[in-house]
Parts: C-alpha cells; sequence; structure tokens
C-alpha cells in the first residue's frame, strides 16, 4: 500500500526523496520504494523520517 | 608518500607475484608433443567386423612423463541412426623405440582414454589395433563399411620441481597481499561512511538466495541431460562451471534492479567501462581459442579459455543490463521531485 502521507509530508517541506534520503542516511531509491509500500522500514528508520519531517510515527506510519 | 599511492603500489606488486606465479605453473616446457589425426574405416562382412589398425611415428625431444590420448573425433560417431558413444576397445597399444624394443603396451583400453608413461628423448613407433563390440552395438555387425575419425596425441607432463615450489608460494603471498589489501579497503570505506541501508541489506540476501537458486538449478539441469547422454564426455564440466557465473549474473543484475549493487550505486561510468574491457578482452580471448581448439583439449577435458568465453559472456551480459538500469534509473531520478516512477 502506498504511503501517501509521507510523500505529502516530504513534499509540504519542499524536499526532494534524494534530500530526505540523504538526511535519514539511506538511498534514494529506499524512500522511493517506502513510498510505494514496496519495503517495510525498520522502527529505527521510520524515527528517523519522523524526526526530519517533524512528524510522529502515527501520523506517517499507523494505518487507520 | 600517499596513502593512495602505496596502496597502487603493494596492489601492482602482489598482482605480479600471483600472474608470475601462475604463469611459472601453467609452463612454457609442458604440452603437446604430437599428434595425428587418422581416417578409420570398419568394413563388416557377413556380419564380421575387421579388426582396424593404425600407427604412427613421434619424436620426443626431452625426456620425461608423457600421457598418451586416444581420443574419437567427433566423439560420438552415427551409424544408422544410432549414436555409438564406445563403438568398441583398444585391443593393443605398443610403444616401440628405435631399435624396435617394447617401451609401453597395453591391452583391453576403452577407446576413448589417455596413459601415463616415462619416454626418453628419440624417436618411437605406436601401433594400436581395436574391435567392434557387437553384442553393445549389433548394428555395426551389419554389413557394410564406416568411417571413424580418431586422434592420436602425446602430451608431456612437466615434473614437479623447485620452480613449481616457488611459484606456489608466489602465488599464495600475491593472494594473501591482495586479499589484506581488499580487506583493508572495505574496513576503510566502512569508516567512512560508505555503507549499505537496511533495505539494501535485505535486497543483498535475496539476492544471493535467488544466485543460489539459480546456481543449483542449471546445475539440476546440467546432471540431468548429462545423464541422459547429451553432451559428450568432458562437455558437462564445461556446463558445471557455467552455473557458477549464471548464479554471479543473478546476483548482480538483481542488484542492479533493486539498487543494491554498490559498485553501479557509486561508481556508474567506472563500474560498466571496467566490465566492458573485462568482457571484450576474455571473449576475444575465449572466442579465439574456441574457433582454434573446441571447448575440451587433448585429454578430453575442459579448456582453462572456457572459462574466459564464459567470464567474458557474463561481462557483457552485466554491461547491458548495467546501462538499462542505467538509463531507467536516469529516468526514475528525473521524475523525482514529488512523483517517482
Amino acid at each position: 500500500m502506498k504511503n501517501l502521507r509521507l510523500k505529502s509530508a516530504r513534499a509540504a517541506l519542499d524536499l526532494s526523496q534524494q534530500d530526505l534520503a540523504d538526511r535519514v542516511g539511506v538511498s534514494r531509491q529506499t524512500i522511493n520504494a517506502i513510498e510505494k509500500g514496496d519495503y517495510n522500514p525498520t522502527i529505527k528508520l521510520c524515527r528517523d523520517i519522523c524526526r526530519v519531517l517533524g512528524k510522529t510515527l502515527d501520523e506517517l506510519f499507523w494505518e487507520d | 608518500m600517499r596513502k593512495s599511492v602505496l596502496g597502487i603500489i603493494i596492489a601492482i606488486i602482489g598482482a605480479v607475484l600471483l600472474g608470475a606465479g601462475i604463469l611459472a605453473l601453467s609452463g612454457s616446457d609442458s604440452g603437446l608433443e604430437w599428434k595425428s589425426d587418422w581416417k578409420q574405416r570398419i568394413r563388416c562382412e557377413a556380419g564380421q567386423p575387421n579388426t582396424p589398425s593404425s600407427e604412427g611415428n613421434f619424436t620426443i625431444s626431452k625426456s620425461g612423463k608423457y600421457t598418451i590420448s586416444i581420443r574419437w573425433q567427433p566423439e560420438d560417431i552415427k551409424v544408422k541412426d544410432v549414436t555409438a558413444k564406445d563403438i568398441g576397445f583398444v585391443t593393443s597399444c605398443k610403444v616401440t623405440d628405435e631399435q624396435g624394443e617394447t617401451v609401453y603396451s597395453t591391452l583391453g583400453l576403452a577407446s576413448d582414454t589417455y596413459m601415463t608413461t616415462d619416454l626418453a628423448a628419440g624417436n618411437y613407433h605406436m601401433e594400436f589395433s581395436y574391435f567392434a563390440d557387437r553384442e553393445t552395438y549389433p548394428d555395426l555387425a551389419e554389413n557394410g563399411t564406416w568411417q571413424i575419425d580418431y586422434r592420436l596425441s602425446v602430451n608431456y607432463v612437466r615434473p614437479f620441481s623447485t620452480r613449481d615450489i616457488c611459484a606456489v608460494f608466489s602465488i599464495l603471498l600475491g593472494t594473501a597481499i591482495l586479499l589484506i589489501l581488499t580487506v583493508s579497503l572495505y574496513r576503510k570505506q566502512q569508516v567512512s561512511g560508505t555503507r549499505y541501508d537496511e533495505r539494501q541489506e535485505v535486497e543483498q540476501g535475496r539476492a544471493f538466495r535467488y544466485a543460489f537458486y539459480a546456481a543449483m538449478v542449471t546445475v539440476g539441469v546440467s546432471l540431468i541431460i548429462d545423464s541422459m547422454g547429451i553432451f559428450a564426455d568432458g562437455m558437462s564440466s564445461v556446463f558445471y562451471a557455467a552455473s557458477i557465473f549464471i548464479g554471479l549474473m543473478v546476483y548482480v543484475i538483481y542488484g542492479y534492479w533493486h539498487d543494491c549493487y554498490i559498485a553501479l550505486n557509486e561508481k556508474k561510468g567506472f563500474t560498466i567501462t571496467f566490465l566492458l574491457i573485462i568482457g571484450v578482452i576474455n571473449l576475444a580471448i575465449g572466442l579465439s581459442s574456441l574457433n582454434r581448439d573446441g571447448w575440451l583439449d587433448e585429454t578430453g577435458h575442459m579448456n582453462t579459455t572456457d572459462l574466459n568465453f564464459l567470464c567474458g559472456a557474463t561481462a557483457i551480459i552485466l554491461v547491458v543490463a548495467g546501462l538499462i538500469r542505467f538509463v531507467t534509473e536516469k529516468i526514475s531520478a528525473k521524475d523525482d521531485g514529488g512523483d517517482d516512477e
């Protein structure tokens, strides 16, 4: 399932996938895979992404 | 002296030691001493095949151990839609010296075989005869005439010497230097921050798994085809070697497509150029050797240059796959900024 909340949060800060990837220390393709729902990140990576985007885990990764 | 220069010098020393050792072991004074191709006709009258025989002269320039090889050309002959693999046996093989004294003789050997013996320098005469196995291949017992091509060859076997010990030591030392250098470079790379992220590590695990499956399936298929007798004797070893290259190909191509092959991520141009050079050189060596000698050597074993062909073909396929991934990745990255792929 696509993670559109992550995508919109990233876009809201005007960050490209590469920018976000650089800040959390992964490859651009990994961010792409998370947004497309092809990869389930570890809790550590989720936390790092939330920290960069200024969101909580629930806001970005909790499915309703 | 800068560390990178020192590293390059150490790498060159390691490569020279390794290369010199391999060259010394391959040795220029061993190899084919004499060969002869004959055409032999088997005539069968009243259900009784004749007993063909052949003879030839050869000169040995230096004393030592030699292998005498007899091999059908081609390995299998077809007689009335029946493929005969071992149509007969050598009933006698005799090597005599200039004085007519027998220096080597044997009985009852399989038709496609080789034997090792000591020969002194001088001129020799060889003769051998064989009979067709009527019970195994009854079609041969029918009246008619068939032609068989075969090859007899004598190869020098270089004895183990102090040069070999030095060569082995050189190979071991060269390998150790290159290994230590590789490990230290890898560690340095890890410290400097170049690493795989968590997704890439997961994908690498999958790539290894698929590569293993691919290699196993290739070996399995080779085993089945081998047991069916489709390959010529010795050809199966080429297919088993190919399984390693197929496994490698699966690993790298999967890595390309899932962005977990670090060489392509970090240095695309260098990786593709390097693979292209390796591929072209190996393919050129492999193809020219295949064209000249075929897949198998005089004793029916795999030629070492077959590996050049397999290595070259693998590298070229990886270059093509890398270029395709390079283009698709570029398009994907261009779309980045919001909408990807």
